[in-house]
């Protein structure tokens, strides 16, 4: 099994951009991995989750179990959410200079017979606050996932940020 | 909403390049570390199969250590869950697990993803997941640990917490470099 890089945000240089779009994915891989290195500049709470969406579909469910060094929490998203919640990444509030993590698997995303699994791991540390938490959910639509869409709602990934798209192949590696 | 690019000769090229790797021979050796590490790659991965000669708790530092670390861990053991978080601690820990003493056939696994090594403007993430696989005491977790640098990290070591325990002879540590699209 063998990684390939497919496409990157680099690193993100202003916070004007509450979304990153993937688009025209190669079919060609088995599996997709997405790594984020983000925050986001919302306000709202210290902890903030990006959405995820794949091939414009906008049916998801999802649930995940974290802890965030105090409490330990489970979450389940409602049927049919519009975004696939990812796990968190820390909002303004946070420790400056602190990005989060977030490795995403969705599996066989070409096929067309199945929904599309997804599961993610992340969080951040800030020395006295953060969160870690395993998620996973479906896309409830069985098409080939040829565009994905990361969303922060309501604010814009902080500059620093980078978002990017891996192919995972069960073939030889060709180089590298 | 800024539109990316496939780079369709990026794709030709594997993503994970192997750095360096390390199997202890005896099981005489308080731990191990890799330097000058390339500063050409996006992340860096970090995959270690070990086990100790004593209980321990499991320690990396990077480059030559002065930093603040700090973690934030999630973790299950077959009977509960539990949270936990380390603040302003001279080193970082692998794991908030303590290893337990195994024979060299029973071994821990972590994996560790180093966001960012090379960045100069911002902290560094570690995304960790470990598990313990022991009969009847076996645990798995996933922890986030950051360490308070801009610096670069150019050097990783993994020991002990104490620094006075012993590898398992077998164990093995590699350190990959995660290429992105033109690196």
């Amino acid at each position: 099994m063998s990684m390939f890089p497919i496409a990157t945000t680099g690193t993100i240089p202003v916070s004007t951009f509450g979304q990153v779009f993937f688009s025209g994915i190669p079919q060609t891989f088995t599996h997709l991995q997405l790594r984020v290195y983000g925050r986001t500049t919302s306000a709202v709470a210290n902890s903030q989750t990006a959405g995820l969406q794949l091939s414009g579909s906008t049916s998801y469910d999802g649930h995940g179990v974290g802890g965030n060094g105090t409490a330990v929490f489970a979450t389940r998203q409602g049927f049919f959410n519009a975004w696939f919640d990812q796990p968190y990444i820390p909002g303004a509030s946070s420790t400056a200079n602190v990005f989060g993590i977030q490795i995403i698997d969705i599996l066989d995303y070409t096929n067309t017979n199945k929904n599309k699994v997804i599961r993610g791991l992340g969080g951040y540390d800030a020395n006295g606050s953060g969160v870690v938490s395993i998620n996973s959910g479906f896309s409830i639509n069985t098409a080939a996932v040829t565009t994905i869409t990361v969303n922060v709602s309501g604010a814009f990934f902080a500059a620093g940020s980078r978002v990017d798209l891996y192919g995972i192949s069960t073939s030889n590696p060709t180089g590298a | 909403m800024p539109i990316i690019p496939i780079s369709g000769s990026a794709v030709s090229r594997g993503a994970m390049i192997p750095l360096g790797s390390y199997t202890f021979p005896n099981s005489t050796l308080t731990g191990m570390g890799f330097g000058n590490i390339p500063q050409g790659y996006q992340d860096l991965m970090i995959v270690a199969n070990y086990g100790f000669t004593a209980n321990v708790a499991p320690a990396y530092i990077i480059n030559a250590g002065g930093q603040t670390h700090s973690i934030t861990s999630f973790s299950g053991d077959g009977v509960s869950v539990a949270t936990q978080r380390l603040t302003n601690y001279p080193y970082g820990l692998i794991s908030q697990q303590s290893v337990i003493q195994t024979t060299a056939q029973q071994m821990s696994q972590s994996i560790m993803h180093v966001m960012s090594y090379a960045s100069t403007t911002t902290f560094k993430s570690i995304l960790h997941t470990n598990s313990f696989g022991r009969v009847n005491s076996g645990t798995v977790d996933i922890a986030a640990s950051l360490i308070q640098t801009l610096s670069p990290i150019t050097s990783i070591s993994l020991s002990t917490a104490d620094g006075s325990k012993f590898f398992q002879a077998s164990t093995t540590v590699t350190l990959y470099g995660v290429r992105s699209v033109g690196q």
